[in-house]
């Protein structure tokens, strides 16, 4: 059985799941992608926007999320907050 | 405040050059922690890296404190009186008790895993106050920095057990080694050899420190 995933690995794979569509891509495929409930996905899309690393477009009557310059500073340095918040025991629960 | 260290000669010195180094290497880790927090923007982050800013300013007060009353003491005390130097000298160790105690508090206070604000404030009221009215200001201290240190160790040692995180056990082992170290100040006012000892563990534990930090940036 494949480890929990924590907070910080949800994030990355969220927004490696907008970066890989060319940066745009709708709510349901995050859904699909990412592995969660619609509730927590829709907690972590808010958390991000207001983090400034995604924002919100309108396409018809649906939205579409884009990943910013934040979102993608997130993505390169990932490796190196993952092992600073493990090495001090850091993650968020 | 009837309580002081005793320090060897030969010793005089080394400590200013090694609380100099503390102060960086916490500073050093107070900065990385607000840069990866400046992208991730969690809370853990930012309380840490304030830990470790009110630990670096209280090894700067500590440093510069002990380097003034040497100083002071080569001078032969000519410009100062000795109410000014003891004044002086009183409130520098308040400013360092009370910076390292924030610091240590707030680590114990993100190993609490809580969110409330409240929790904190009654911690640091707490803590600070326990020192404010005890009648042995400094023995007071070093046992709420043991306290907290056991605290502080205690969450890693469950970190390192729990998800068998091997990264958590050089944490682990520095914390540990600061908390050895604040037992160990409890007896320098007894025993020389203590202050030396307490120093010489407190530089093992931030080199570990500063070891987890340059493994982290190179990933």
């Amino acid at each position: 059985m494949s480890k929990k995933r924590n907070r910080l690995e949800i994030i990355r794979d969220i927004l490696e799941v907008i970066r890989n569509k060319s940066g745009k891509v709708k709510p349901t495929h995050i859904l699909y992608k990412s592995n969660l409930s619609h509730q927590m996905m829709e907690q972590y899309l808010l958390e991000l926007k207001e983090k400034e690393m995604i924002y919100e477009s309108k396409l018809g009557n649906g939205k579409t999320y884009n990943i910013t310059e934040k979102g993608i500073d997130y993505l390169s340095k990932y490796k190196m907050i993952a092992e600073f918040t493990q090495s001090f025991g850091l993650e968020e629960n | 405040m009837n309580y002081s260290y005793l320090i060897p000669n030969w010793f005089f010195g080394f400590d200013i050059a090694m609380e100099i180094l503390f102060a960086v290497i916490t500073f050093i880790t107070a900065v990385m922690a607000f840069k990866i927090n400046s992208v991730t923007k969690e809370r853990k982050i930012k309380l840490f890296g304030i830990a470790f800013l009110l630990i670096s300013l209280s090894y700067i007060v500590l440093g510069g404190l002990n380097f003034w009353f040497v100083n002071l003491v080569s001078s032969g005390f000519r410009q100062v009186t000795i109410d000014n130097v003891q004044l002086i000298g009183v409130v520098s160790l308040y400013l360092y008790m009370v910076l390292f105690a924030s610091g240590l508090i707030t680590l114990a206070y993100i190993n609490c895993d809580v969110k409330k604000g409240k929790i904190y404030y009654l911690l640091f009221g707490l803590g600070l106050l326990v020192i404010a009215a005890s009648l042995h200001k400094l023995i007071t201290f070093r046992i709420l920095s043991v306290f907290l240190l056991s605290f502080i160790s205690y969450h890693y040692f469950e970190e390192y057990l729990k998800n068998k995180n091997k990264k958590a056990f050089w944490s682990l082992i520095a914390f540990s080694l600061l908390f050895l170290s604040c037992v160990d100040f409890i007896f320098s006012p007894f025993y020389y050899q203590a202050y030396v000892i307490g120093h010489l563990l407190e530089l093992v534990a931030y080199i570990l420190i500063f070891g987890i930090l340059i493994k982290s940036v190179k990933k």
